[in-house]
């Protein structure tokens, strides 16, 4: 019999790797979309079909010839490719080679053909891609002269991008920077309208520097990422709330800060760098937190202002719930081991102190202006900080009093007392006298009153 | 001798489906307790509901007297579990991990240093400290992950498959641990596949037959797992 070719069974590895995609986006399609939805969607699709086109056929002749203007730029699309691949290399080789390409390298099959068909692929559908957006656009926007030199450029600039992409991503973050640092220098000098075939000159020497440096490839790490990247499907991941994601380790300062290998630390310090670890792994809760905070503080009183009363306490408290839901955790994060309580409790409070920067910038930002004086304004601050420094940290403690199964007595009126007066605060600043006292208060009953 | 860990009466369920049935038994000081039984007996889930991090629906648990429900903290403070998968900190390098270990069960500091210095030794990790999981192949981690267990003086020691992963000379040194640990007035909960090693290691046995105990004893007593379907 004869053996497959590479090729051969690098197609049926495509082929199977898209039918499982497929099913799984057939899965997700059953779990959660609705047919009648889908038929409406589908008729609404087509109608916007028709206004596009009516739509483009007004623009074309608007549009034509106007954009002459881009066609000298075209020669600075080699320079854009090499920085944008030095940027992305940092986080992504950018051919996906996967733990499956792996395996098959390990059975009679070529390493270096499979990267090739890899490479190939990539550079085809990018080719469809061009001949399909840009190029009939170009077409409307400039003369056919102007239209062929953009295409061909960006033809040749993608494949040279991919490969510089693939090559720095193995090599240390030294060689990566210059790279960036000299290609974004070519960029100035082109803008400053150095000749560009000097420019190209110098681009081919940074391409020739890394052909010729053998690098050897960090195949798990390159395993790793890409593994991740084509598992994780947006739609999959949105409906079912499961996204996989590459090990941390390899974002562009997990690098740098792994280098700081000290020994001595208190508990403490270890306790911070777990929590840093824990937060960088819950980035989706973080970054969708704090920019809503901060929008419920600027959105609404900027229609209405009477309505930062209200908005900066819910606010507050919307931010301190979701710090308290990311601590529970606390025993997913640290397993089985006994917790030192207080540097539990502190290093995790440092960051969720920090996380609300933010939210003091945007209430100070939406206070200006709605024209509200400096003297109200710093008085509003330090009421919020010192409610926040208390709350924060009760709701903290009592978090870790739930996961660690003791009982405690919740003072809640006394914390609705603190938020009233702090929105109120906000309609007159007497009211601020009260929150010191509400809050002091607090700070003594949290020391923990057990029931039993 | 007297009794550290005592489970009674435990039932746990998982997705509404009964996984261990009214398991009791207890260990006491200076002894070996082997969980044997087949896969998906409910080892694991036995091993997962001691130290705390899986519910179980009804029973008690508690060692040296801490109970898990009402004396958490406690009876957190009187274990060390070596998982059957590592379950490192990537923030934290070999030595920081130790250094947690340390801080969380007070371990004193000249007794630290002394025995990360006999146990880099007898795992031969002296020259990986600063180094991070991620640069540790599977059978390392697994040495530093029970380097961790090892540091602090508990009562009760849990291990899931201890012998994994680890080299001749790692599993001759960590069996010579044991030994010492034991004697010393420690008592082992260990889960294994590997027969022989209960025989040699274990004082007593509890055998698990889909989630219930179908028998237990002295090791003396066990010969072997019968067949799951005859």
């Amino acid at each position: 019999m004869e053996p497959m070719t590479t090729y051969s069974v690098y197609k049926w590895l495509r082929k199977k790797r898209r039918k499982k995609k497929f099913d799984l986006y057939k899965q997700t399609y059953h779990m959660v979309v609705d047919p009648v939805m889908v038929f409406y969607s589908g008729l609404f699709v087509i109608f916007c079909l028709f206004i596009g086109y009516d739509w483009l056929q007004q623009l074309i002749t608007l549009l034509d010839g106007r954009g002459t203007f881009i066609a000298p730029y075209a020669f600075f699309l080699p320079l854009l490719a090499i920085i944008s691949a030095s940027v992305a290399s940092f986080t992504d080789p950018g051919l996906r080679f996967t733990s499956s390409e792996l395996q098959l390298s390990f059975l009679p099959h070529s390493r270096k053909w499979l990267l090739t068909y890899l490479f190939l692929e990539k550079y085809i559908v990018q080719l469809l891609i061009i001949m399909v957006v840009p190029l009939p656009f170009a077409l409307v926007l400039m003369s056919w002269e102007s239209a062929v030199t953009w295409v061909s450029l960006l033809l040749i600039s993608y494949p040279l991008s991919l490969w510089m992409q693939w090559k720095l991503f193995s090599m240390s973050s030294v060689y990566k920077m210059s790279v960036f640092l000299f290609s974004a220098a070519f960029s100035v000098l082109f803008f400053l309208g150095f000749p560009v075939l000097l420019l190209y000159l110098g681009l081919s020497v940074i391409v020739l520097v890394c052909f010729i440096r053998k690098e050897e490839v960090d195949w798990g790490r390159v395993i790793d990422i890409n593994d991740a990247r084509v598992w994780n499907m947006w739609l999959v991941g949105y409906f079912t709330e499961v996204n996989i994601k590459p090990p941390k380790r390899f974002g562009i300062t997990k690098s740098i800060w792994k280098k700081k290998r000290g020994r001595h630390y208190s508990a403490q310090h270890l306790y911070g760098r777990i929590w840093t670890g824990y937060l960088q792994k819950s980035a989706d809760v973080v970054w969708k937190t704090i920019p809503t905070v901060c929008l419920i503080i600027l959105v609404i009183p900027m229609r209405v202002d009477w309505m930062l009363m209200f908005t900066l306490p819910i606010a507050i408290v919307v931010y301190h719930e979701v710090a308290g839901g990311l601590f529970s955790d606390v025993e997913g994060v640290f397993h089985p081991l006994p917790i030192e309580e207080e540097s539990c409790k502190n290093s995790y409070l440092k960051w969720a102190y920090i996380g609300l920067l933010p939210v003091f910038i945007s209430f100070i930002s939406i206070q200006t202006v709605l024209g509200e004086s400096l003297v109200a304004i710093g008085m509003q601050l330090i009421a919020i900080i010192l409610l926040v420094y208390v709350d924060l940290a009760r709701v903290i403690d009592e978090r870790l009093m739930m996961v660690q199964k003791e009982n405690f007595y919740r003072e809640e009126w006394r914390r609705v007392a603190g938020l009233i007066l702090l929105g109120a605060g906000v309609y007159h600043p007497l009211f601020l006298l009260g929150v010191p006292l509400v809050v002091f208060k607090i700070g003594r009953s949290t020391l923990k009153e057990l029931i039993s | 001798m007297e009794v550290v860990l005592e489970v009674k009466n435990c039932n746990v369920d998982i997705q509404k489906e009964r996984i261990l049935r009214d398991i009791s038994f207890h260990v006491k000081r200076n002894e070996i307790m082997a969980l044997v039984g087949h896969n998906g007996a409910g080892k694991s889930t036995l091993m997962k509901t001691m130290i705390g991090s899986r519910e179980k629906i009804t029973g008690t648990l508690s060692i040296a007297g801490n109970d898990q429900d009402a004396q958490y903290k406690s009876y957190k403070r009187n274990f060390t579990y070596i998982p059957e998968e590592p379950l490192l900190f990537n923030e934290l390098t070999v030595y920081h991990h130790f250094k947690l270990y340390q801080k969380s069960y007070s371990v004193p500091e000249d007794v630290f240093e002394s025995r990360v210095q006999t146990y880099t030794q007898g795992f031969e990790l002296k020259d990986k400290l600063d180094e991070y999981p991620e640069a540790l192949s599977k059978g390392m981690r697994q040495k530093v992950q029970t380097i961790c267990a090892l540091i602090p003086d508990v009562p009760v020691l849990f291990i899931d498959e201890p012998f994994m992963g680890l080299d001749v000379y790692a599993g001759r040194f960590l069996e010579e641990e044991l030994i010492r640990k034991k004697v010393q007035g420690a008592c082992i909960v260990l889960t294994t596949h590997q027969l022989e090693k209960v025989s040699e290691l274990a004082n007593r046995y509890v055998m698990l037959v889909e989630g219930e105990v179908a028998s237990s004893g002295d090791v003396s007593e066990f010969h072997e797992l019968e067949r799951r379907s005859t």
